[in-house]
C-alpha cells in the first residue's frame, strides 16, 4: 500500500473515532458528555480538514524532487522549518556554506549514512516486531524475571548473532538487573507468568533465590 | 526568596537526593553521547522509576538527566559529525572540523564549559522570573488556565513538525485518550467497553513509553551498527576550550540569554534555538572565514544556547503547564505523577521544589564537567557499544514501563499498541508529542472547564485574557495554512513571470 492511502485510512480512522466518541455521549449526563463534546466537535471538524487534505494529496501527482532539500537531507541536518529559520538570519550565506559543508553531499555525515535497501529495512522492522511481541508473549508466560534472561539470551544468540559468552553474561545480567533492583529492592510484585500460575508454582527462579537470599541476610 | 533557594540547594545535597541525580547524570551521559536513543524517549522509560520518590528526588533524577544528555550530544558531534542528540547538530559545524584539524579537547572543553555557563545563565533567569511570573499567574483563574491547556497543546503540535492539522488533531486524540474511564464529576463510565481495567483510565505511563519507546527499537533494529567502529586517540586540550569560554564570553552570554528567551517562546527553544545561535555566533564575529572550518566560537554559540534553554523552558512549564519542548511536555507528566499542579502551587508553597530544579541544572551540569575532565578518554569507548546488546535492556524497559503504572498486564497490552500506533504515526508522519500533552494535560483540562462553566456557565468565553489566549491559539493554527496558500500563490505567480521572461 502507498504511503498516501495509508494516510489516507488513518485519517479516515481518526474521523470515524471523533464521530464514534461524539455519538458515543449522546446519552450521558451533561456534566459528563461536556468535554467529550467541547473537545469531539472541533475534532470532527479538524478530522474533516485532514481528511481533505489527505484525498487532495491522495489524488495529486507525484511531487518533483527538491535538489535543494535533498542536498542535506541528512541525519542531523536541520529540517525544512530550521532551513527557513537559518536562510532569514543574518550572515545566511556563511551559515548555509557550513551546513553544507557538514550535511551536504559528499561529507562525511553523508558517507557515514549508507542508504538501506527498503526491502531489508522492511525485514529488519517485521523482526524486531516479532521479537517485541515474543519478549511480550515471554513476559506472559513465564513472568518478567524469568523471561528477561530467557528471551534475552533467545534474542542475542539467535536474532543478533553475539557469542555464547556475551550471550550468557548479558542474559544474566539482564535478569540480576530485574531481580536486584525491582523484586528484592523495590518489591515491586512482578507476576510468575501464565504457566507458574497454572501449574501453582510462587514463581520458577524463587525455589533458586530464596535459598541463596536467606543464606547472605543470615550471614 | 533567598532561604527558599537555599533550601531548595539544601535538599538536592540530601540522601538520597543526591545519589540519585548522579544515577540520572549517568544515565544522561550515555543517553546523550548514543545517538539510536533520545532524551524524551530516555525520559518516558524512566518515570515508572520516580513512582516511588518523593518529588524533589524525582526531578533531581529527571532533570539531572534531562540536563546532561543535552550536553553530552555534544561529544559525538565533535568526534564523528553525528550528534548525539538532535539538539548538537549545529555544535557539528565547527566541533567537527576542529576534532579534525586536531583539536577534538579543545572543541569538547569548549561544548562542555559553554554548556555549563549556559545552564547557569538559563537557571538563574529561571529563579529570577518567579517573583515576576508570579503575580501573573496567581491573577489566572479556572478559565483562563483552561485556555492555556488548549494553547499548550497547540503549540507543541507546531513544534513537533508536519503539518499543523495533524498535530492538533493528535492533541484532540490524546484528550480524548484522556477521556477515558470513569467521569470524574458525575461518575459515568465513559468508553470502557465494560472493562474493570478501564475504569482508572488509560495510564499516562504505558502510552509514553509505547509511543517513543517501540519506534526507536525498531529503528535501532534497521540500523544495526555503533556509531564508532574505530578507536578513538587520546583526548586532551580541554582546558584550552575551557578558557576559550571566557575569551569570547561575549559570544557565550548572548546566545546563553539567546537559548533561554528562545526556550520561554514555546515552539522555537527546541532544535531551531541551535541554529539561530550559531547564526548569532557568525554574525557578532569580526572574522567569519573560519566558521565551518573550525572556529571554537562555532561551538561555544550552539553549546551555550541549547542548555541556557531548559531554564527558559521550565518557566512556562511550571507556572503555566505549556510545555515548550517534547522533553517538557513529558516532564509535565511527571509533574501528574508526583501529584503536582503546574501553576500557582509552584511558585506559592512549592516555590522550594522549583528553585531546587535550578540547582539540580547547575550541580549536576557541574559533576559532568568534572567527570569529564576525569575520564573523557574511558568515556567515549560507550560508542563502540553495538546497538543489538543493548536492545533486549530497552525491550524489558518497555515492557516493564507499560506494566509499572498499576502493576497490570493489561497496559502492558496498551504499551505494545500504543507502540505500534507510533510507528505507523512515524511512518505517515503524524507527530506524537501533542498526543502524549493531550493525554496529560487532559483531566486538568476537563477540571477547568468545568470549574469554569459551573461558575460563569459559557459567559467565561468574554474573558478578556482568555480571549486572547485563545485568538493566539487560532492565530497559531491558521497562520500555517495561510502561509502556505500564499507561498503556493506566490511560487505560481514566479513560475508565471519566469515562463513569461523566457
Amino acid at each position: 500500500m502507498s504511503r498516501k492511502k495509508a494516510d489516507l485510512i488513518f485519517s479516515i480512522l481518526i474521523l470515524a473515532i471523533a464521530v464514534w466518541m461524539v455519538w458515543e455521549a449522546r446519552d450521558w449526563g451533561f456534566r459528563a458528555r461536556l468535554f467529550p463534546w467541547a473537545i469531539g466537535y472541533p475534532a470532527i471538524g479538524l478530522a474533516l480538514l485532514q481528511l481533505g487534505f489527505a484525498i487532495r494529496h491522495a489524488l495529486a501527482p507525484a511531487p518533483q524532487p527538491e535538489t535543494q532539500r535533498a542536498a542535506v537531507a541528512r541525519p542531523g541536518a536541520p529540517r525544512p522549518d530550521e532551513l527557513e529559520a537559518i536562510q532569514r538570519g543574518p550572515d545566511a550565506a556563511v551559515v548555509e556554506a557550513a551546513v553544507e559543508s557538514a550535511f551536504g553531499p559528499g561529507s562525511e555525515a553523508a558517507e557515514e549514512e549508507e542508504e538501506l535497501p527498503p526491502e531489508l529495512v522492511r525485514r529488519r522492522v517485521i523482526q524486531m516486531t516479532a521479537w517485541i511481541l515474543a519478549f511480550a508473549v515471554g513476559v506472559v508466560l513465564l513472568g518478567f524475571k524469568v523471561s528477561s534472561a530467557l528471551t534475552t539470551f533467545a534474542f542475542l544468540r539467535f536474532g543478533a548473532h553475539e557469542t555464547w559468552k556475551t550471550t550468557f553474561w548479558l542474559a544474566l545480567g539482564t535478569y540480576l538487573f530485574f531481580f536486584l533492583v525491582f523484586d528484592y529492592s523495590l518489591s515491586i510484585p512482578l507476576p510468575a507468568g501464565w504457566v507458574a500460575e497454572s501449574l501453582g508454582l510462587q514463581s520458577f527462579d524463587s525455589y533458586l533465590t530464596d535459598p541463596v537470599i536467606r543464606l547472605i541476610t543470615r550471614r | 526568596m533567598f532561604e527558599a533557594s537555599l533550601n531548595g540547594l539544601i535538599s538536592v545535597f540530601t540522601w538520597p537526593t543526591f545519589p540519585l541525580m548522579m544515577i540520572g547524570v549517568l544515565i544522561g551521559f550515555i543517553i546523550g553521547i548514543l545517538p539510536g536513543i533520545s532524551a524524551p524517549t530516555t525520559l518516558a522509560l524512566m518515570l515508572p522509576f520516580t513512582f516511588h520518590m518523593t518529588p524533589v528526588e524525582a526531578f533531581a533524577f529527571l532533570l539531572g538527566m534531562l540536563s546532561v544528555s543535552i550536553m553530552f550530544g555534544d561529544v559525538t558531534s565533535i568526534l564523528f559529525g553525528v550528534p548525539g542528540e538532535p539538539l548538537a547538530a549545529a555544535v557539528v559545524l565547527d566541533g567537527h572540523p576542529m576534532a579534525k584539524k586536531g583539536e577534538t579537547g579543545r572543541a569538547l572543553g569548549a561544548a562542555l564549559m559553554s554548556s555549563l555557563v549556559g545552564a547557569a545563565i538559563g537557571a538563574f533567569i529561571l529563579a529570577a522570573s518567579i517573583p515576576i511570573i508570579r503575580p501573573i499567574v496567581l491573577a489566572f483563574a479556572s478559565p483562563e488556565f483552561f485556555g492555556l491547556a488548549l494553547l499548550g497543546i497547540a503549540f507543541v503540535a507546531a513544534l513537533s513538525g508536519g503539518k499543523m492539522t495533524k498535530g492538533v488533531l493528535m492533541g484532540a486524540v490524546g484528550l480524548m485518550l484522556s477521556m477515558i474511564g470513569l467521569d470524574p464529576q458525575s461518575g459515568t463510565q465513559r468508553y470502557t467497553f465494560g472493562q474493570l481495567e478501564l475504569w482508572d483510565g488509560i495510564g499516562l505511563i504505558p502510552v509514553t513509553v509505547g509511543m517513543f519507546g517501540v519506534g526507536e527499537l525498531v529503528d535501532l533494529w534497521v540500523k544495526q551498527k555503533s556509531i564508532s567502529e574505530r578507536r578513538l586517540g587520546k583526548i586532551g586540550g580541554l582546558w584550552q576550550g575551557c578558557k576559550d569560554t571566557f575569551i569570547y564570553w561575549g559570544v557565550t552570554v548572548r546566545c546563553s540569554l539567546l537559548g533561554t528567551f528562545l526556550g520561554i517562546i514555546p515552539g522555537l527553544g527546541g532544535s531551531v534555538g541551535q541554529w539561530v545561535s550559531y547564526a548569532h555566533a557568525v554574525q557578532s564575529a569580526e572574522d567569519k572565514g573560519g566558521f565551518g572550518k573550525g572556529d571554537v566560537r562555532g561551538v561555544l554559540g550552539p553549546g551555550a544556547a541549547m542548555n541556557a534553554k531548559e531554564g527558559g523552558n521550565l518557566i512556562t512549564t511550571v507556572a503555566f503547564g505549556v510545555p515548550s519542548s517534547v522533553s517538557m511536555a513529558i516532564l509535565l507528566g511527571a509533574f501528574l505523577i508526583q501529584g503536582l499542579v503546574p501553576g500557582p502551587s509552584m511558585l506559592t508553597t512549592r516555590v522550594e521544589l522549583t528553585l531546587s530544579f535550578v540547582w539540580v541544572i547547575i550541580v549536576s551540569h557541574v559533576i559532568s564537567v568534572a567527570l569529564c575532565f576525569l575520564l573523557i578518554n574511558q568515556m567515549v569507548r560507550i560508542t563502540e557499544i553495538r546497538s543489538s546488546l543493548i536492545l533486549p535492556g530497552i525491550v524489558f524497559l518497555v515492557l516493564f514501563g507499560g506494566f509499572s503504572e498499576k502493576n497490570s498486564i493489561f497496559d502492558m497490552g496498551i504499551t505494545l499498541v500504543a507502540g505500534f500506533a507510533g510507528m505507523i504515526m512515524i511512518h505517515l508522519d503524524w507527530p506524537r508529542p501533542p498526543l502524549i500533552l493531550g493525554l496529560v494535560l487532559g483531566k486538568l483540562i476537563e477540571n477547568n472547564l468545568f470549574i469554569s462553566y459551573s461558575r460563569y456557565e459559557f459567559g467565561f468565553f468574554t474573558r478578556p485574557v482568555l480571549l486572547v489566549i485563545i485568538a493566539i491559539g487560532i492565530a497559531l493554527v491558521v497562520a500555517p495554512l495561510v502561509q502556505e496558500r500564499l507561498a503556493r500563490r506566490l511560487g505560481v505567480k514566479e513560475k508565471l513571470v519566469v515562463a513569461e521572461e523566457g
